[in-house]
């Protein structure tokens, strides 16, 4: 459902990605692993065309584009399909928690006002924070922010949605409730690209993992192979690092 | 000194019925600058080709030079290049029939576009990227991005500035009698002058500007409240 060919992204001198090619089937939900700097983040941010990768190639449904060269138009209908849930999960600061829901359903996907409340009143529902409608971002718990940046992601009804590090900024009691958010998701069948650094979680709801370092997927496959006996050195090393905190988490 | 009480009292109101025009000049002049600095601190922004950098010398140009010589500059200019244009365009207008008050409001919003420039910039360097980027996100475009996301943040974090630029820009109506557009501070030297009592009749102005510089300020603080409810959330409990 989405395939990506080849995306290479430099930023000056600093080479970011170096050819990075991965598909998602529909139902998926892909983690991706990596230290700081291995491209992960710049790999999401060109796919939402945040960033302008130098080459590569992307195919969603039947969307077809070109990632260097490409118009408003089709990068504009790629994130009509796409949402994207953001590590400070950048709500709008003068919307509500409901308006930030469905601002997105009437000024992205041209529903109707009356339409769009009921999409975003349903999405709060769905996350459990539908007392919290009319409260503003600054009111509001870096835990709470997140599940109703998850509810605006959700509530388009994206093809796929992509994750960048959606617990990284919360402090470590918060991050329970948003990856039980995004795992009641996984149990629905969402398809979603996830960068964490939460391995047991990664372990728990991806059905394929990602290992990037140094600009490239070093290695992918099903998390059961990964976790547990990975072909590469580079991945055995990273994953090592990480043991510790299963002790922990599980 | 002696202070002629009776004149005061008669003075003041005649005085106060050019209220009207000082807080005409007052909000067309706001108007066409606020619509020009929004522009321009969009240019600027956005690094548009041309525009951009012509942008800011027209600012620095207007900022490096006092308003009273860019009143004469305009008043004396303007009616040459108002009557050529007439000429050109074969309109059947006489360019001494154009009202004063023209000249005035292009003068008056010459150095408030400028202000506005400045405080609708630094409201958008203080409007962090990830609103526009979450916006995009959501499918919508970059024109409703604006309207709906990133322009009342702006104007948010601009206001405490903006309700300055209104204020000197109603003290700077008082130039306008320099091109002969009577407004308070102009009728109240028409009336001292003619009875050789200038100071009764500044000290009416004197009154008015005060009073109505105090409402406006009360009124942008009520509205710059208003705006910045997000920032402070409805809800006591945190």
């Amino acid at each position: 459902m989405l395939k990506v060919q080849n995306v290479k992204k430099s930023f000056g001198t600093n080479e970011v990605l170096k050819g990075v090619s991965f598909e998602v089937d529909k139902g998926d939900v892909v983690a991706v692993l990596g230290a700081s700097g291995s491209g992960k983040t710049t790999l999401l941010r060109c796919l939402e065309f945040f960033e302008r990768a130098d080459s590569g190639h992307m195919e969603l449904g039947d969307l077809s584009v070109d990632l260097h060269v490409h118009s408003k138009k089709t990068a504009r209908q790629i994130r009509q399909k796409t949402a994207f849930v953001f590590q400070n999960y950048n709500l709008f600061e003068n919307k509500t928690a409901l308006e930030n829901i469905s601002l997105g359903l009437t000024a992205g996907h041209g529903l109707s006002k009356k339409e769009a409340e009921k999409i975003a009143a349903a999405a709060l529902e769905r996350v459990g924070l539908s007392d919290r409608a009319d409260y503003y971002p600054c009111e509001l718990s870096g835990g709470q922010q997140q599940r109703i940046g998850i509810a605006r992601a959700v509530a388009v009804n994206p093809d796929v949605i992509f994750f960048d590090e959606p617990t990284s900024a919360l402090d470590p009691e918060l991050v329970g409730e948003v990856l039980d958010t995004i795992k009641a998701l996984a149990k629905e069948g969402t398809t979603m690209v996830i960068i964490t650094h939460e391995m047991a979680f990664a372990r728990d709801v991806s059905t394929k993992v990602i290992y990037m370092d140094g600009g490239v997927i070093v290695e992918q496959g099903p998390p059961d192979v990964i976790f547990t006996k990975p072909r590469e050195e580079r991945t055995r090393k990273f994953l090592a690092r990480f043991i510790q905190d299963f002790d922990y988490v599980i | 000194m002696n202070i002629d009480y009776s004149f005061i009292v008669s003075a003041l109101p005649k005085i106060a019925a050019f209220l009207p025009v000082t807080l005409k000049l007052t909000v067309v002049a706001f108007a066409v600058a606020f619509a020009a600095g929004l522009l321009m601190a969009l240019a600027i922004n956005r690094r548009i080709k041309v525009l951009s950098p012509l942008c800011r010398i027209y600012m620095s140009l207007i900022r490096g030079t006092p308003m009273l010589l860019q009143i004469y500059v305009i008043y004396n200019l303007a009616p040459y290049a108002a009557a050529a244009f007439i000429e050109k365009a074969g309109l059947d207008i006489n360019v001494y029939d154009i009202d004063p008050v023209w000249y005035a409001y292009i003068a008056l919003s010459l150095t408030a576009s400028v202000s506005v420039a400045e405080a609708v910039r630094a409201g958008m360097q203080s409007v962090h990227q990830g609103q526009r980027e979450a916006g995009l996100s959501m499918g919508m475009s970059e024109s409703a991005v604006f309207i709906h996301i990133l322009f009342p943040q702006v104007i948010c974090a601009a206001m405490p500035v903006i309700g300055n630029i209104v204020v000197d820009l109603i003290k700077a109506t008082s130039l306008a009698f320099m091109m002969s557009v009577t407004e308070i501070t102009g009728e109240a030297k028409i009336l001292g002058g003619d009875v050789l009592r200038y100071f009764e009749a500044y000290l009416c102005v004197f009154v008015i500007y005060i009073v109505v510089i105090a409402v406006v300020e009360k009124m942008m603080h009520l509205l710059e409240n208003r705006m910045s409810v997000y920032r402070r959330g409805v809800h006591s409990s945190t």
